[in-house]
Formats: structure tokens, sequence, C-alpha cells
């Protein structure tokens, strides 16, 4: 059932849309055209191929493992984040998101320095049992790759969870306890369901996530064996440059992921009106205690492939002590301190920008489809998700060849706003599925009370309805801004070299040996993230209501 | 509130941007891959250099990697606005050809005739470098003597090799053991992927891995060692001559046939093939082409291979057939 | 000319028809009662503005309304479940629909409303701290802040304990009182219905079955399902008293009054006399018995000021006191 106001919250949603649609969406297209090149060839040739069907099993195989790993996971902690309050309880919540914030070269590189042959935790283990062997051979094996899919994918699942969670008042379970059910099936008839909504979107934004994910597949999986779609498209678009093969396949695995999306995208659900959200209880005693373990193994599994790269830009290989990499920074060669505050200052204001753009675009368009009970509007903004970054780097490259070409326009500001509506993109399905829970659930009554009150749509929206979307637009905000701060590809693809950002830099160190700077630059990213998040934090807390 | 400073700031920017001159003529557009083009690439100095020195000015664009560059100059045709393109590599040579005009230039006879592209000099080396394994000397295991040594069983979980599908210089090892081996490159690969700890993505992870200890022996280039001589002051990790022969990469510079500064392009190739060497092999960890050119002693610790292959030798059709086969071979 | 009038209006729904006219006079309160499932909240709904009908007219002074935006109908409603602003503090809330824009007035005004709900120095509070039957007061009094020219409410009270509900629906009612504004109450509590409104309309099925004043309402129904809908009754099949009809004949347990000796209908030429009758049940409600007895298998409800002693008693109504309903 479409609600009061929908034209109005539809109106307000079509800027957003129409950005989507010229940055995203026509690109795209055009790029599909070329899989459709001789009448299609390119495209019966993927369909007919063994190769093809072997990768999308292997690719469906490894994210579907690690987006329901990672749900699993995050489900006994925000049972608990979602009932108790205790000190440090939103550091935590912030912690966990840090993650999100590396470029993926630095995690593989954290996950070697910590979880490798050769990394702490075995040398760790090496000296404690006085053995030579590898204590815990983790890494290059098909678990390595869902570990550090987990790794990765775990805050948005345990951060959306938690966030639903802390919105549903216990009356529904405690009237299970009452009928004499056990926490068991409490949880799996009545809250299971109940969170069913928030589950299903981390779960596909997981599963997409790893649906394109090649860089960690290859490098920890340890066997070609292990490959994705992804990685063949990449091929055909980087080795071989082959764009109408290359168009096919990646036509192929955007039919499949926006088929997954489809089916998956929320639709019409009934809302139950919850005056109050539930209370969260203080954590005593052995609650506390509870609450302190949960958070130690929190930090246990988040914090040591971060803090990893950390100390790898202070010691050397060999434990020593060593600032070499940040005088590297500081001091080498064409005034590259200037280079990498200037890098800083990029990444923070294209950061910045994107997360504002995309809170704001991400809540017209979750408040535009909860009011008209659509799903086209959120399944199109999720798109993007389902074209992997191969794809969608040379649309942006369409794009920009066009623009700089065609139009003769060229400049070093038009770069920078190529880098931040190509990350907007790259974010906005986050925001999206982030923000769209917390539309659906404000109640109709509360809306309409103050429609015949006299408050215009505007008024309601801005007074009313806004607040109470306040919790999970912060959850945006610090996804979007993580995304942006990590992104890398579309970086370099559409600023001609010109905008350079600290992962940009980062790449740059790596492809001149220097990984000990690299990781210094990932610490200045860290750093940078935490600032932002603390700042925000404080900032939201002050004129929280909810 | 927060809306409206937004909106302010994208309009701000949007306003600088057209208020920029649409184009400036009377300048130099050079595509480059991003890592030259880049504040921190080689071009950071020595485009200033060369602007002082001629009096051009040089509008240095980054398109992507090397392929993406090409992929880019291929869709703009003859729109496009590139006077020079540098960083074609060997192994694309041939696509590059039909979109350049030959240019003697009087540097070349200082270039070695081995790494010479074509015969009219359409493409014209810059620097070259050669795919070799680096080992960790102190880790104590053997010194490899071959391609073929590799895949004695002492080697097991020691090496990392790279994916020839995703990285050129997997690409260059699959082309090095086909030029090595021939039809038998494949069984090669199968033998040696059972001794690899893995099959990285790309170099940059591939050497992560190598440097974090996690195995002695990479896939890398005849050149590596002199980062870890010039910076960390350690000899420890060095590249391994195999007497067979390597497989060689060359980057080549070309004018487009559609420029219309002529001149001025041909300045900037001599520029890059003369007082440019230095800087770029430096960057770019390769040899300069010019053999005139001086290097730091740090080269001392790159050693030449006596033996180079190219893959200009292989045919296209027999490339692709390759990479399926490995392909073939290596995920089933 | 009515105040508010509804004509012919109709709304369809998958599995249900809204289907109805009602008009509604200046200054008068009026409740709407009916099972659930008859369409009291949609006809709300349909009034308010926030859903519109596929057909007919609403008129206010005359005025077609129909098609006006729900912002700009001047009706304010209050909700089942307060539907509080969370992002307000109690006074904000109050304030949120004012017209009147000087900051001083303002404050005043909410000032002067908390006071008559009876929520005196509440004004700073946080709405998610308050207790529902406050909660309902402040959502009373943010309705009237926004001047309506009509009130309409829905279920007010119905989320609340009953002596609160009592409290409150004077309240409500002394409002009305003092300003004179029309009022359109729905209930499910015929109680509260009797108590508070001038007149009374009965849905059924999506439609209007009756409107009528509360007495008129009780003492005369059109129909069984009013007649069971607004109080206790018994109804038997006409022909067990008559034998004219197949109506049912339908009085209330006060009308009826036991007699445990024998007696005959000649006795009583003006009462019908169900001898026979069995006592099932004696329920004490604290002013008088209500008994469960059965006639010929019919179960019959009768008011008794005593318990009675024998189990066989006979049942005399007054002929005038029954109604043929159908």
């Amino acid at each position: 059932m479409k609600r009061k106001g929908s034209g109005y919250f539809i109106l307000k949603a079509i800027p957003a849309v129409i950005l989507l649609l010229i940055l995203f969406l026509v690109p795209l297209a055009l790029i599909f055209s070329y899989a459709f090149q001789d009448g299609g060839k390119a495209i019966l040739n993927v369909l007919e191929d063994n190769y093809t069907y072997y990768l999308l099993s292997f690719t469906v195989k490894q994210a579907f493992l690690s987006a329901l790993i990672s749900v699993i996971a995050a489900l006994p902690f925000s049972a608990f984040f979602s009932a108790y309050s205790f000190p440090l309880r939103k550091t935590i919540l912030t912690i966990a998101q840090l993650a999100f914030t590396i470029p993926t070269i630095l995690v593989v590189l954290g996950f070697v320095i910590w979880y490798g042959n050769n990394g702490f935790l075995n040398n760790a283990l090496r000296s404690v049992l006085g053995v030579s062997y590898t204590p815990l051979p983790i890494l290059y094996s098909f678990k390595a790759i869902i570990l550090a899919h987990v790794y990765l994918n775990f805050p948005i699942a345990f951060a959306l969870i938690t966030a639903r969670w802390t919105q549903l008042p216990p009356t529904e379970e405690n009237a299970s306890y009452t009928l004499g059910q056990g926490k068991a099936k409490t949880f799996l008839f009545i809250t299971l369901p109940r969170l069913s909504g928030s589950i299903a979107s981390a779960f596909i934004l997981i599963f997409l996530f790893c649906f394109s994910s090649f860089a960690i597949v290859m490098v920890l999986g340890g066997n070609p064996a292990y490959s994705t779609l992804e990685t063949e498209i990449y091929r055909r678009v980087h080795v071989n440059a082959d764009l109408s093969s290359a168009a096919a396949l990646s036509l192929f695995a955007f039919a499949v992921n926006a088929l997954l999306l489809a089916l998956t995208t929320p639709g019409r659900k009934e809302r139950k009106n919850e005056r109050q959200a539930r209370v969260l209880k203080k954590a005593k005693g052995m609650k506390l205690a509870q609450a302190v373990v949960l958070s130690l193994i929190i930090l246990a599994f988040v914090i040591p492939p971060i803090a990893s790269i950390a100390v790898r830009a202070f010691y050397t290989k060999d434990g020593i002590f060593s600032l070499s990499a940040w005088e590297g920074i500081a001091g080498r060669g064409f005034g590259l301190i200037g280079g990498s505050v200037n890098a800083a200052i990029n990444s923070l204001a294209i950061g910045l920008v994107t997360a504002f753009l995309s809170v704001w675009m991400g809540s017209a368009i979750a408040t535009a489809s909860a009011k008209r009970n659509s799903k086209l509007l959120p399944f199109i903004t999720s798109l993007p998700m389902a074209t992997g970054s191969v794809m969608m780097g040379l649309g942006f490259i369409f794009v920009t060849s066009f623009i700089f070409t065609k139009l003769g326009i060229r400049s070093y500001y038009l770069s920078f706003l190529f880098v931040a509506a190509a990350h907007l993109i790259i974010v906005l399905p986050f925001s999206v599925r982030t923000i769209t829970p917390g539309a659906r659930a404000i109640p109709d009554s509360l809306s309409n009370a103050a429609y015949t009150l006299g408050a215009s749509y505007g008024k309601t929206y801005r007074s009313v309805e806004s607040p109470l979307l306040r919790p999970y637009r912060r959850k945006a905000f610090a996804f979007s801004f993580a995304l942006s701060l990590g992104e890398v590809n579309a970086t370099l693809m559409l600023s001609s070299g010109h905008v350079e950002t600290i992962p940009v830099l980062i790449y740059r160190m790596i492809g001149s040996y220097d990984y000990q700077g690299a990781a210094a630059l990932g610490t200045v990213l860290l750093a940078t993230a935490l600032a932002v998040f603390a700042i925000g934090e404080a900032r939201w807390r002050k004129d929280a209501i909810l | 509130m927060k809306r409206m400073i937004v909106f302010a700031l994208v309009l701000l920017s949007a306003v600088a941007v057209f208020a920029q001159p649409a184009r400036e003529e009377n300048v130099l557009t050079v595509y480059s891959y991003d890592s030259f083009s880049g504040e921190w690439g080689p071009a950071g100095a020595l485009i200033p250099a060369f602007e002082e020195k001629t009096g051009i000015k040089v509008n240095l664009v980054g398109a992507g990697d090397a392929v993406q560059m090409l992929s880019r100059l291929e869709l703009e045709g003859e729109a496009t606005d590139a006077d020079v393109v540098l960083g074609i590599t060997d192994d694309f040579a041939y696509r590059a050809y039909d979109m350049l005009s030959p240019y003697q230039s009087p540097v070349l006879e200082d270039i070695p005739d081995e790494l010479e592209f074509d015969k009219e000099h359409r493409l014209i080396p810059f620097d070259y470098g050669a795919f070799a394994f680096v080992y960790d000397s102190e880790s104590g295991v053997r010194k490899p003597e071959s391609l073929a040594d590799l895949a004695s069983p002492e080697y097991k979980g020691k090496i990392i090799l790279i994916d020839p599908r995703t990285s050129s210089v997997g690409l260059g090892l699959l082309y090095w053991t086909y030029n090595q081996f021939g039809d038998e490159a494949i069984d090669w690969w199968k033998e040696v992927g059972e001794n690899a700890l893995t099959i990285a993505d790309g170099w940059s992870s591939a050497y992560g891995l190598f440097t974090e200890g996690e195995a002695p022996i990479v896939l890398s280039y005849t050149t590596s060692p002199v980062y870890h001589v010039m910076n960390d002051n350690t000899t420890r990790y060095q590249a391994i001559i195999f007497p067979e022969g390597h497989e060689a990469t060359i980057e080549g510079i070309g004018i487009l046939k559609g420029t219309d500064m002529r001149e001025e392009a041909e300045a900037f190739v001599d520029f890059i093939l003369t007082d440019a060497q230095g800087d770029i092999a430096i960057a770019n960890s390769m040899y300069p082409a010019n053999s005139e050119t001086e290097l730091p002693d740090a080269f001392a610790w790159a050693p030449k291979p006596a033996i180079m292959y190219t893959s200009l030798a292989i045919p296209e059709s027999t490339r692709t057939e390759l990479v399926e086969a490995w392909t073939e071979a290596m995920t089933h | 000319m009515p105040f508010f009038e509804i004509r012919n209006i109709e709304k369809k729904y998958k599995e249900f028809t809204l289907s109805l006219s009602l008009s509604i006079e200046e200054g008068e309160f009026l409740s709407i009662i009916g099972p659930s499932g008859s369409g009291k909240s949609t006809l709300l709904s349909l009034i308010a503005g926030i859903e519109s009908p596929d057909s007919g007219e609403m008129l206010m002074d005359g005025r077609d309304i129909t098609k006006e935006k729900i912002q700009k109908r001047g009706i304010s409603m209050v909700f089942q479940d307060f539907s509080l602003f969370p992002s307000m503090n109690v006074e904000k809330n109050i304030q949120f629909g004012m017209k009147e824009k000087d900051k001083a007035k303002r404050k005043e005004l909410s000032d002067k409303l908390l006071e008559i709900v009876g929520l005196k120095d509440y004004g700073k509070r946080n709405v998610s701290a308050i207790s529902g039957g406050e909660a309902q007061r402040v959502a009373l009094a943010r309705a009237i802040a926004s001047e309506p020219r009509m009130i309409l409410f829905d279920e007010p009270l119905s989320a609340l304990d009953p002596p609160l509900r009592k409290h409150l629906r004077a309240i409500i009612r002394s409002i009305h009182d003092s300003l004179g504004i029309t009022v359109l109450y729905v209930t499910h509590d015929i109680e509260e219905a009797f108590a508070v409104s001038d007149r009374i309309a009965v849905m059924q099925g999506g439609s209007i079955v009756t409107v009528k004043e509360a007495e008129d309402l009780y003492r005369n129904p059109e129909n069984l399902f009013t007649a069971f809908f607004t109080g206790e009754g018994t109804s038997l099949p006409a022909h067990l008293l008559f034998d004219n009809t197949d109506a049912y004949a339908f009085f209330r347990p006060e009308s009826a009054e036991i007699v445990e000796d024998s007696i005959s209908e000649d006795m009583y030429p003006r009462h019908i006399i169900l001898s026979d009758c069995r006592v099932i049940s004696a329920e004490y409600t604290g002013s008088h018995y209500m008994l469960g007895l059965t006639y010929k298998d019919y179960p019959v409800l009768v008011e008794s000021s005593r318990k009675p002693k024998k189990a066989d008693v006979s049942v005399k109504i007054p002929k005038d006191s029954i109604l043929l309903l159908r």
C-alpha cells in the first residue's frame, strides 16, 4: 500500500535517482552493449563454456559461506549489544567497523603479518611450544578465504543486526517465555523472524561483496582452482584487453546478482507501531563480565590484523624499532611530506563529501521506497554492488574519456568530482540498505498525526521522521566514510592519477617496494578514520535523542 | 543545514570546473600509465625539467594501467587528444603500431638493437627489465639453478608464484616458460605449482608475502634487490640469474599519428631517451634503454641476464591458447 | 445544513468495502461503535485525509473537502498509540501544530493546555518517559493546539486501564463542552460511548446501521445486531411467544422478572410468561444478580435483586418491553 505523501517523497528522491542513472546505469549499459557485438557471439560463448559454470559455482559457494558465517557469528554479539549497556559499548561498535577502511592489499598484508606461516601468531606459538613447524597453518587454504571475508564483513552484519535489534522491545519474546518456551525456541521462532529484514540485508550485502572479491581469494586461497568470476573478468579486461568477452561475462555475473537482488530486496512488510524502543539494561555482575568477554573476543578478532599493520610501520621485519618508514613518508624525493598531507586532505575531503551525500541520497531513497513500498528503488540503488568493480571501473573510464575527449573539459576539480561521484555510487547501496529498515520502522500513525496537525510533508520529515532515522544514518555515514576512505580502484581510474588519496599512495609505495612505508600510510588511514568516528560519536551523543 | 553546506560544496566545485578554460592550445598531451604520471611517479620531477628546458607545456594524463591506456586509445581512435603515448609494453605492442607514426630519433644509436620493437621505430624502447626469481639468502634455502630446478621437492611451500590471468608479471613467467620449454611449459607450471605456497593475484601481494617471510622465493624482477640495497642497506634479497635465459619486458614510447605537434612530440621522446633515463630507471626499477646512462652503484645488485627472450616473437593466437591451457591445467 | 456531511462515500479493499453516508452537527460529540473490522478506523482515515475514497464526497460547512489535502482540512486526530513525536519533548509536541508564530505566546498556550489536561509542569519532559495516560493527555492537548474544526479520536483510551479510562473520558467530554468543538469518537467500548456521546452511530460490515441518541439506541435497537451490541439481552424465536411471525423476540434482562411461585398468564394479561425455566447460573454484579436460565433449551438472561431459592422458575416480561427484531 502506498502511504500518505509517497508522491512527495518520490519527488525528493528523484535527484538522487537521476544522479545514479547518469553516473552508473548509462555507462553500464554502454559497456554491456559490447557484449552484443557480433550478434551476441560473446554471450553465447560465455553461456556455452563449462569454465563459466565452474567459476560460478566456486564464486557462489565461497560468497554464500562467507555471508552465512558472518551473519551467524554476528548474532550472539548483536543479541548482547542490543540488550545491555556497558562502558565502551559504542567504542567497540565503532572499532568493529575499522576493518572497512583499509584497502584490500593492506588487509592481505595485515592477515599475512598476523596469521601468516611466519606471522606474529605462528611465531609466538612456535616459541611457546618450542617447535619448528607452522603450528597454525591457516593461510593459503579455503578456510583462509572465508576467514578474511568474515573479517571484512562481520562489521556489516554486526552493525545492521544490532541497529535493528536495539529497536525491538522484547515483549513478544517475554510472551513466549511465559508460554513456557525456552530461549532457543523463542529465538528461532520469535526473534529471528523479527530480525529477518536486517539479517537478509546484511546477508545480501556480504554475499555481493564476496561475489566480486578476487585478490583475497587468490592470494589467501593459495590455489588457482579457487578463482571467482571476477578473476576471469579482470583477465579479459586487463590482460587480454578483450572488451566484448569481458562485457559478456560481466553481464552474466550481473544477471545472476541482479536476480538474487530482485529476490531478496525487501518489499511490503507489515509494520507494528512500537512506541518505545528497547531500553538497554545496564550490565552488572555476571552480565558485565559477559560484556567484557564478548568485547574482548571482538577486539581479539578485529584488532590484530590492523594492529599488525601499525606495528609493521614502526618495526622492521627483524623486530628492530625504526622510524625509517615515517621518515620515508616525510622526506622522500619530491617534497613528499606535502604529498602525504595533501593525500590525507584529499582522502578526508572526498570521504566526507561522499559520506554526507550518500547519507542524504540514501535517506531520500530509503524513505521514498518505504513510503511507496517500492522494491524498485532499493533494487536500482543496489545494482552497483551487483556489477563488480572491474566493470564499474571500465564504465567510469568510458564516462571520463567521453567528458575529457569529446567535451574537451579537463581539470583537477573535475577529476576530484568524478572520484567523489564514483565513491558515491559505490557506497550508496550500503547507505540505502542501512537506512531502509529504519524508514520502514516509522509508524504510519506518527506521520499521519503530524499531517493532521497541519504539518507539511517536508516539515514532518524534518522534525518527526528524520530524527527517528538518526541511528541508521549514523551507521550509514560510518560505512560510507570508511568505504570511501579505503577505496582505490575507482580513484585511480577516474583521476588520471591526479587525485592522490592515501590508498593511492599506499599502492604507489608498494609498487616501489616500500611495504613499511605503505604500512605507515595505512596507519595514518586508520588514525584518520578513528578520529572522524570519535568526533562523530561525540557530536552525535550530544544531540542524540534516541 | 548540513544539507545546505553539502550543496554549497558541490555547487562551488561545479563552478570551479566550468570556470576552467575549456582546452589549452599548444600543450603537448602525453598518455602514460598512472604510476608514471602520479605526483610520486617519475613525472613529478621530469615534466617540470622538460618544460623548463624546452619551453613546451606538457599535459600528462594517467590513463590507468598499461592495458587500460591502450584500451582508451583504441576507444578514442582518431579523436584522441594524445600526442605521445608512454608505457606500451612488448606484449601489446602489436596493437599499438597502427596508431603510431615512425620516428627515427637520433638517440636510437645508443639503444641496443635487441630491444628494438619494430624496424620502423613506431615504438621506441625507453626502459626494460627482466623477470627473475628473487630469493632470501638468509633463509637457508638452496639457491635454485634453473627454472626446472624449482620443481625440486625441497622447495615445497617455498615459492610464491603470480597468476598469469590477473598479472602482467605472471603472464611474463608464462611466456618465459613457453620460450624455454615450448609446449611443455604447462607441465612446468603443474610441477612447480605443487611447490608454490600460493599463486598470488599480482606482484604487489606476492612480493609483500615474500618480504614478510612467508616464503623465501618469489617471482619478481632482476632489479628488485636494488631497492633493498638503496633503502634497507641489505643485500639479503638477491635476484637469481638462470643461464638458460630470462623473459624481458620492454616499455616503449611512441608518437600518435594524428598529432598536430610533431616537433614538440619528438623533443619529448628525445628527452625521455636521454635526460630522463636515470630517474625513470630508478623510479620504475628498470634498466634504462639508453646504454650511455649512468646508474647508482646499487644497480650492481641488479644483474643483467646474458640471454633474454621477449614475447614479441610469440604469435597472438598462441598467447591466448597458452593462457587457456594454463587455466585448464591449473584450475581443474 | 449539517456541519460535516459524508455523502455516499465508498472505499473498496480486497475483502472489505466501506460504503456509507453520515452527517455531524456543529459542536456535536458523535461516537462510532462497532465490532473490530467494521470499518471504524477506515472511516476516520477517510475523514482525516489519510486515505481517499473511491467515490462519494465529504462536505464541511457545505464545502467539498474530498480532495482537500490532509494538512489543510483542519481536522486533527488522536491515535490509539498516542503517536507522540519521540524527537520532541512534551511542550514541543504540543506546539508542533500551532498556528501562532510568536514564541512566547506559543509557550503560554502550551502551558495553558497542559494545565487543562492536568499535566502542569510536564512541558520539558521526554515523551518516552511518561505514562500511557499522560501520553494520551499530551496527544489531546496537541490536537487542540492546532485549532482544528473537528477532532477525531481513534480508540484513544483502549490502551489504558479502566479507572484511567473513566477519568480521561470525562476530561475529553469536558474539554468538548467548554470549547464547543465537534468530536468524532471511535470506540469499541459501548459504556464509554454511552457516557460521553450526544449521538452514537453503529457500524457493521462497512456501513452505518443506525445513528441515535444513547438511550434511544439502547431501548429501541433496529435489529438484533444493534441490540446485542449495545447491551445484554435475550432473543427467542417469536413463534414461541406469539404465533404470527418468524422474527425474534428481544428483551433486556432488566425488563424481565423471575417468579418462583406458579403463576398463570391470565393473572398478567400485559405480560408474557415463560414457565418452566431452569436456573443455570447466578452471577452477583454488586447491585443485583444476573441470572442465566434456559427456556425450552434457549438461553434467557434475567436481572434479579435476589438469588432464587428454587431451580425451576417462571419469567414474566411486560409485553411492551419486548421488541420484534430480525
